[in-house]
């Protein structure tokens, strides 16, 4: 399964909140369990957010499949949100995972193919619950 | 109360890493865990040493989606500034 992680979901993954489905999103990246990839353009502003753990960024940089998207697209009015959304079409990939649902941002569900999810909203995926019960069952 | 000598090596060598791994400060090297709501069950997985480390250094901080969201975009706008100054500063 082919996903694009907002910067939020990393930020969101490095705090330790009681419940943190963004952290085992991540998790799942990192053990191959899910295809993470990224655009050069959100590799940078991954290296913006997460400057205070390089080591973590390192790990999340080496993890994600790298995609140069052909187009620019206009599509999202806040302009940085068009920089996932060019790479999760260039991709194709099947999520887009954000909290940024706001209107404005990632405000609608599907945009051509690609659905968009909140962390919460995609361990509720049938599809993601048998990956998650393979990657308990390995560990 | 045994028969095994308080001078015995092995007792000893036994009692050493018996109070080293009680060591408090032991905990810190423990795999790091975190929980998830997976199929409406409340999951705990390990985390990696990366992330483990993250959550140590963001220890007793947290952070709703909405904060995160405003987070990024702080550090987009400081980006987007950064790289606006030479110009900027050319017109000046």
């Amino acid at each position: 399964m082919k996903v694009v992680l907002d910067t939020c979901v990393l930020k969101l993954a490095t705090l330790p909140n009681p419940v943190n489905p963004a952290a085992l999103i991540v998790e799942l990246c990192l053990a191959g369990v899910l295809h993470a990839w990224a655009s050069p353009a959100m590799i940078e502003e991954y290296q913006e957010v997460l400057a205070e753990h390089p080591e973590f960024l390192q790990r999340i940089v080496s993890a994600v499949e790298l995609c140069y998207p052909l187009t620019e697209l206009d599509v999202i009015r806040h302009k940085p949100d068009n920089r996932f959304l060019e790479c999760a079409l260039a991709v194709p990939a099947n999520f887009i995972v954000t909290v940024n649902t706001a209107h404005g941002h990632f405000d609608q569900k599907d945009y051509q193919g690609v659905q968009v999810t909140t962390p919460g909203g995609f361990l509720k995926l049938p599809a993601v619950q048998k990956l998650a019960q393979k990657y308990f069952g390995a560990a | 109360m045994s028969g095994v000598p308080v001078s015995d090596p092995a007792r000893i060598k036994q009692s050493f890493w018996r109070m080293l791994v009680s060591w408090p400060s032991c905990g810190y090297l423990k795999a790091m865990q975190a929980k998830a709501i997976v199929g409406g069950r409340l999951v705990s997985f390990q985390l990696s040493p990366e992330l483990a480390r993250a959550h140590r250094a963001n220890a007793g901080k947290t952070m709703t989606d909405k904060e995160a969201v405003a987070f990024v975009e702080k550090k987009r706008r400081a980006l987007a500034l950064r790289r606006a100054r030479p110009y900027l500063e050319s017109r000046s």
